[in-house]
C-alpha cells in the first residue's frame, strides 16, 4: 500500500507543478516530466488501458512543448529567440498591412486635445504642429521605412539611411518642452493600468500621452501589442516609446550631435524587442524582481525599460545612463574610416581621440558664431592626414625633441618590426618636405645611405693636419667661406662642386677629408665602391641616384669619396656594362641636366692614381690639388705633435731637426711609423721578465738613440720616380702651385 | 608553465631577431593551406602561439577545419613555439631579463622589486579613492617609456568599465616624463565596455590589434564592476564566475602570447556578518576564488594620510607580504614626501 500511496503522492505533486501558473517554467516542465514517467511506468506494467496512456502522453507532451518552445522568453528551448526578437519587432508580416493609428486618430483621442489646449500656453504649439504636419508626410511614406530601423545590428549606416524622412522632424520634437512629457507622466500616474487587462485603446493613449509622433516606429510598437493579444496574461508591458526629449543628455556625450537621436532611438527598439514580447514579470505593480536568468541573459539594456516602468516621479529624469553611453559613444562613421574599423559599438580608439570628444562635450554643443578667429586654428586637415594615426599603428615612442625625434624614431624603427613597419617609418623619419623629392626612391635605399652619413668621429682640427697650407686655404675657400656668407659666394664666385686630392699615398688626403667633415659643418656623406655596388643590376646607378637625391635635401652636403678611381676610371670597351653605368651615373649626377647651379653639393675625390681618371669625370672634379709629400717643416710638425701626445721623450729641438733631414722622402704617413717604431725602443730595452711588472710611468722616455734606430727600419714607401707621374700629370691638370 | 612558454618565446624571439610573437601567416611557410591560415585569423588566433596554446577541441570548433586538420597544424605549430622543459637555470635567467613596468613610484617599485610585471597578471584592488585608477593612468604612460628607463617600449590598450578614463591625466604624467602629449595618447588605445559580454568581446579585439603592433600594457578599470550588476542574486553565480573565468583566462592567454603586463582592478565588497567584525579592515576584493586564482599578484591599496596611499602585497608567487607607501599628484604616482 505504501507503494500506491507513494506512487499517489508522485502524482499529485506533479500535477500540481505543472499545473500551478505561479511556478518556474522549469519546475512545471518536472511535474510534467515525473508524470510522463508514471505514465510510462504504467503502461509498461500494463496497469493504464493503452487508450488511456495514449491520451495522457498526448496531453502532457503537448503542455511540455508548449512551455518549452512558446514564443516568450519563458520558453526554455527557444532557439529561435534571435529570430523571433528580430521579426518580432517588424511590420513586414505583410506589406499590405497598416497600422491602425493614423494621424487622425491620434488627433481624434482626448488625451492629445488636452495637450493641444495645454501647449498652447507655450510656443511649442507650433512646433507640435510643424511635427505633425511632418508625420502626415510621413504616413505618406511607404512603411518599409520601418523595418530597417529596427534591425538587429548597431551599424550606424543603418541608421541613416531609414532616418532621413524623420530626420527633419527629430530635431523639432526633440526641442519639445520638458512639459509636454511631464504631462504625459501625470497622467500615467494617474490612471495606473490593470496589467492584465491591456487594451489597444489604453496603449493609444499612453503612446500618444508620450508623443511619440515617429510613425515608423510606433507601427512595430504597436505590432507587437496586437501579437501578444494572443497570448493573453503574457504581455502586459507598458513601456514608454522612446523618450526623445532627453535628448538633452546627449551633449554630454557629444558625439551624436548630428544623428543622436535617431540612432538612440532605433537602438532602443532594439533593444525592446525583447521585453515587450516577453513580458513576464513586466507590469507596473514592480515585478521587476520576478526577472528570470533568461532576461538577464538578454543584456541590460533591455532590462532597461522594465525599470523605467516603474511609476517614478523621477522617472522622466531617470535615463539609464549607461544606455545612452552605449548608443551614444559609437564612433561616427568617418571616424571609424579613418581607422580603418567597421562601425563597432565601443570599439578601440586612440586617448587622443577619445580626448577630443571629451573636449568637445565640455565646451557643450552651444552653437557658437564662428569668428574669423576660429578659422584655420583647428589642427584637423580635410582628408585623411598622412600622420593621422589611428589605433592600429605602430608604437611611436613618444620622445620630445624633434632632431632627436627623427633619430630616434628611425632607430626605433630599425630596432621594432619588420622591414615593411620600418620603411613606414622611415618614411615618416624623412619630414614632410623632403618626402617628396625622395619619392622616386627606393626606400630602402634611402636607408642605405642614411647610414653613410658619417656622425663625426674624432674633431679634428685644420692644425692636426701638418703642412699643406695652399691645400688648406683652397679647401677652405672652397667649402667654409661659402657657408659663412652665402650672398657674396654665388654666381661666378659659387663653390665648384668638385675637389679631387691626388699624391702619392699616406699623405694625408683621407685626413683631409675627416678635417673637412668635421669643420665644415654639413652633411658628410663617406662613400666607398662598397656601399654603391649590388649584385642586382640596375642597383648601382640607383644607388648613385639615391645618393644625390639625398645629399640634395640634405643641403650643404659634402661627398666623400675615397680611392675615386675604383668607381670613376677611364671607360672602355671591355669593362663590365655595370660599372661603366654607375660612372655614367655618376657623371649626370654630378653635372647633368637635372643638377642646378644652386645645388650646394660638394664631390671631394681622393686617388693616388690621377691619370687613370675618366676624363669626363676629370672635368667635373674642377679643382685638382696635389698632395705632395711633406717638407722638412711638416715632418718636423708631425714629430713634435706625435711626440707631445705620448709623453715623455728627451728629445731637443736640434735633435729633431736632425731627424728630419734624415727622413727626407718620407711621407707623413712613413714619419708616423717612424714615430711608432721609435716608440717601441724604451719597451725593447726593457728586460722581458720586466714588462709584466712594470707600470706605465716607469718606462723610460723615447730618446734620439731610438728614432736613430728606428729610421734604419722605417723606409719612406714613395720613391723619387713614383712622384714624376703625379708632378707631371700635376703640370697637365692640377689647379695651383703645389 | 604559461611564464616558461613566455620566457621561452621572449628568448626565441631574440635569436631569431624577431620581437614579438609569430603571426599566424608564418604556418604558410610549414605547409599549412594559405585558406586554413585565413580561417584561423578569422576565428581569432592571429600569432601561432594562440593555436599551439588552444586545446585541439576548439580548433575543431573552427568552421572549415577539420580534426586531421587541426591535427596537422598544431603539430606544425609545436615545432615553431616551444612547449616543453626546460631548466630551472634557463628558466631562471630569463626570469633575470623580464622586463618590467615602473609605476612612477620608487617605493612601489621596490616593493615589487621592479615593477609590474610583464607577462602575467597583477591585480589591483582597494575601496573607492584608494588610487587604483590613478595608478592604471600612470602605467599607460610608463609602458612606453624605453626599457632602460623602466617602460615597456609599447603601446598600451585601456578597457574601461567605469568612465572614468581622462585623457588628461596621462598628459600631465607624459609631462613628467617629457615625452610628447600626443604620441602618448596616440599610443593608448582606448575603449569603453558597457557589459560584461562586451567586455569578453573588446578582448577579441584586442588580440587582434596586438597582432599588428608592439603592445605592452593592457589595462582593464575595472574587470569586475559590470559582473557586479551583469549578474545578481546567488542563481546566477555560478553563470557570472563562469563568465569571470573564461574572461581572466583569455588575458591570461593574451598575456602569454604577447608579453604583455595585465593590470586589472577589482572592486571591494564589505563583509557585514558579525564573523569580520573583529578585523581590521572588514573589506574582500570580490570575484571570490576564480579572480584569486587568476592574477598572479594582488595589490592591495588603502588610503594613507593625506594624498598618500598605502599598497599592500595581498598575493604574489615570490614577493613577500610588505608594504609601501606613494602619493597620488598632479603629475600621477609618485613618492610620498614625509
Amino acid at each position: 500500500m505504501a507503494d500506491s500511496q507513494y506512487l499517489l503522492h508522485k502524482w499529485q505533486s506533479g500535477m500540481f507543478n505543472c499545473s500551478s501558473d505561479g511556478k518556474q517554467p522549469r519546475e512545471r516542465l518536472d511535474g510534467i516530466h515525473s508524470i510522463l514517467s508514471q505514465v510510462y511506468t504504467g503502461r509498461a506494467s500494463k496497469r493504464i488501458p493503452q487508450r488511456a496512456w495514449a491520451d495522457l502522453t498526448q496531453k502532457y507532451m503537448r503542455q511540455y512543448a508548449a512551455i518549452v518552445d512558446c514564443s516568450t522568453s519563458s520558453g526554455l528551448n527557444n532557439f529561435a529567440e534571435g529570430a523571433l526578437a528580430a521579426c518580432g519587432t517588424h511590420a513586414a508580416d505583410s506589406s499590405h498591412w497598416k497600422s491602425s493609428l493614423s494621424v487622425d486618430s491620434i488627433i481624434k483621442t482626448d488625451s492629445f486635445t488636452h495637450l493641444q489646449k495645454t501647449s498652447q500656453q507655450n510656443s511649442s504649439m507650433k512646433k507640435l504642429e510643424g511635427a505633425l504636419h511632418l508625420l502626415k508626410q510621413e504616413e505618406k511614406l511607404p512603411h518599409s521605412k520601418g523595418p530597417p530601423l529596427i534591425s538587429t545590428s548597431a551599424s550606424s549606416a543603418k541608421f541613416s539611411t531609414a532616418d532621413v524622412p524623420l530626420k527633419g522632424f527629430h530635431n523639432q520634437i526633440n526641442k519639445l518642452p520638458q512639459e509636454v512629457h511631464q504631462e504625459g507622466d501625470q497622467r500615467q500616474n494617474d490612471a495606473p493600468f490593470d496589467v492584465h487587462d491591456v487594451s489597444l485603446k489604453e496603449k493609444e493613449d499612453s503612446w500618444s500621452q508620450n508623443k511619440d509622433f515617429h510613425d515608423g516606429r510606433q507601427e512595430p510598437n504597436f505590432q507587437m501589442f496586437q501579437r501578444d493579444n494572443s497570448n493573453p496574461g503574457k504581455n502586459t508591458s507598458l513601456v514608454k516609446p522612446v523618450q526623445f526629449h532627453q535628448t538633452k543628455t546627449f551633449p554630454q556625450q557629444g558625439l551624436y550631435s548630428r544623428s543622436g537621436s535617431d540612432t538612440f532611438s532605433g537602438a532602443e527598439w532594439e533593444g525592446r524587442g525583447q521585453p515587450l514580447g516577453t513580458g513576464r514579470g513586466n507590469t507596473l505593480a514592480g515585478e521587476v524582481a520576478g526577472l528570470t536568468r533568461r532576461e538577464a541573459d538578454v543584456g541590460i539594456w533591455r532590462k532597461e525599460p522594465v525599470k523605467r516602468k516603474l511609476p517614478n516621479s523621477s522617472g522622466t529624469g531617470y535615463q539609464p545612463a549607461f544606455q545612452l553611453h552605449s548608443l551614444m559613444t559609437r564612433p561616427p562613421a568617418d571616424e571609424e574610416e579613418k581607422d580603418g574599423h567597421g562601425p563597432n559599438v565601443g570599439s578601440f580608439k586612440t586617448a587622443r581621440q577619445q580626448l577630443a570628444i571629451n573636449n568637445q562635450t565640455k565646451n557643450g554643443n552651444q552653437a557658437r558664431n564662428p569668428s574669423t578667429s576660429s578659422y584655420g586654428t583647428g589642427r584637423k586637415v580635410l582628408g585623411v592626414t598622412r600622420n593621422r594615426r589611428g589605433i592600429n599603428s605602430k608604437f611611436v615612442p613618444p620622445v620630445i625633441n624633434s632632431e632627436e625625434n627623427n633619430q630616434q624614431r628611425y632607430v626605433m624603427s630599425l630596432y621594432l618590426h619588420s622591414t615593411s613597419s620600418a620603411r613606414k617609418s622611415t618614411n615618416q623619419v624623412e619630414g614632410e618636405p623632403v618626402d617628396e623629392r625622395l619619392q622616386n626612391v627606393d626606400p630602402k635605399m634611402v636607408e642605405l645611405i642614411m647610414n653613410e652619413i658619417m656622425d663625426h668621429g674624432p674633431p679634428i682640427q685644420w692644425d692636426d693636419i701638418a703642412g699643406l697650407e695652399y691645400a688648406k686655404k683652397t679647401i677652405k675657400e672652397i667649402v667654409v667661406w661659402p657657408m659663412l656668407r652665402p650672398d657674396i659666394f654665388h654666381g661666378l664666385r659659387g663653390p665648384p662642386k668638385g675637389l679631387l686630392l691626388f699624391g702619392p699615398p699616406g699623405t694625408g688626403k683621407t685626413l683631409i677629408g675627416k678635417c673637412i667633415a668635421s669643420q665644415s659643418k654639413s652633411t658628410f656623406f663617406s662613400i666607398s665602391a662598397s656601399s654603391l655596388t649590388s649584385k642586382w643590376v640596375g642597383e648601382g646607378e640607383k644607388m648613385v641616384r639615391a645618393l644625390f637625391s639625398v645629399a640634395r635635401c640634405y643641403q650643404p652636403a659634402v661627398i666623400f669619396i675615397d680611392e675615386i678611381d675604383s668607381l670613376l676610371s677611364q671607360r672602355s670597351t671591355d669593362e663590365h656594362e655595370s660599372s661603366r653605368r654607375i660612372k655614367t651615373e655618376f657623371l649626370v649626377q654630378l653635372d647633368g641636366a637635372t643638377s642646378s647651379d644652386d645645388d650646394r653639393l660638394l664631390v671631394v675625390g681622393a686617388t693616388n692614381r690621377p691619370q687613370e681618371i675618366d676624363e669626363a669625370a676629370r672635368r667635373r672634379l674642377v679643382k685638382r690639388l696635389y698632395i705632395p709629400l711633406p717638407e722638412a717643416s711638416a715632418r718636423k710638425q708631425i714629430i713634435i705633435n706625435l711626440l707631445s701626445q705620448q709623453g715623455n721623450h728627451s728629445l731637443t729641438e736640434e735633435e729633431v731637426n736632425q731627424i728630419c733631414e734624415r727622413t727626407d722622402g718620407y711621407s707623413g704617413a712613413d714619419v708616423a711609423n717612424l714615430c711608432r717604431e721609435a716608440a717601441l725602443g724604451p719597451i725593447r730595452s726593457l728586460h722581458s721578465g720586466d714588462i709584466q711588472h712594470i707600470s706605465a710611468d716607469e718606462v723610460r722616455g723615447i730618446s734620439y738613440q731610438d728614432f736613430l734606430h728606428a729610421v734604419e727600419s722605417v723606409r719612406p714607401s714613395v720613391s723619387q720616380n713614383d712622384l714624376v707621374v703625379y708632378l707631371e700629370w700635376n703640370k697637365s691638370y692640377g689647379s695651383g702651385k703645389t | 608553465m604559461a611564464m616558461n612558454q613566455m620566457e621561452r618565446e621572449a628568448e626565441e624571439v631574440l635569436e631569431e631577431e624577431d620581437l614579438g610573437p609569430l603571426p599566424v601567416s608564418r604556418l604558410e611557410a610549414q605547409g599549412i593551406n594559405s585558406n586554413d591560415v585565413k580561417k584561423l585569423e578569422e576565428a581569432g588566433f592571429h600569432t601561432v602561439e594562440s593555436v599551439a596554446y588552444t586545446t585541439k577541441k576548439e580548433l575543431c570548433n573552427i568552421k572549415g577545419i577539420s580534426e586531421a586538420k587541426a591535427d596537422k597544424i598544431q603539430a606544425e605549430c609545436m615545432k615553431l613555439v616551444p612547449m616543453g622543459f626546460t631548466t630551472a637555470t634557463q628558466f631562471h635567467q630569463r626570469r633575470s631579463e623580464i622586463i618590467q613596468l615602473t609605476s612612477g613610484s620608487k617605493e612601489l617599485d621596490k616593493l615589487l622589486q621592479g615593477g609590474i610585471e610583464t607577462g602575467s597578471i597583477t591585480e589591483i584592488f582597494g575601496e573607492f579613492r584608494t588610487g587604483k585608477t590613478q595608478l592604471c593612468h600612470t602605467l599607460a604612460v610608463t609602458c612606453q617609456l624605453p626599457i632602460d628607463s623602466g617602460g615597456g617600449e609599447g603601446k598600451c590598450i585601456y578597457v574601461d568599465t567605469e568612465g572614468t578614463f581622462r585623457p588628461e591625466r596621462l598628459l600631465a604624467v607624459a609631462e613628467r616624463y617629457n615625452l610628447s602629449g600626443s604620441d602618448v595618447l596616440d599610443n593608448v588605445a582606448y575603449a569603453r565596455a558597457y557589459n560584461s559580454d562586451h567586455q569578453s568581446q573588446l578582448l577579441l579585439q584586442a588580440s587582434a590589434m596586438m597582432a599588428e603592433s608592439r603592445y605592452a600594457l593592457i589595462i582593464i578599470d575595472s574587470a569586475t564592476a559590470l559582473y557586479r550588476t551583469d549578474y545578481s542574486g546567488r542563481g546566477e553565480l555560478a553563470a557570472r564566475q563562469m563568465h569571470m573565468a573564461r574572461f581572466l583566462r583569455n588575458l591570461l592567454r593574451l598575456a602569454d602570447e604577447f608579453g604583455v603586463a595585465v593590470v586589472i582592478t577589482n572592486q571591494v565588497v564589505a563583509q557585514v556578518d558579525g564573523a569580520a567584525m573583529f578585523t581590521a579592515d572588514p573589506k574582500k576584493p570580490i570575484g571570490g576564488h576564480i579572480m584569486a586564482h587568476a592574477s598572479t599578484t594582488r595589490l592591495y591599496l588603502r588610503k594613507g594620510r593625506g594624498e598618500t596611499r598605502i599598497c599592500k602585497i595581498y598575493d604574489s608567487p615570490c614577493l613577500p607580504e610588505a608594504e609601501a607607501m606613494f602619493a597620488i599628484n598632479a603629475d600621477g604616482i609618485g613618492d610620498a614626501k614625509d
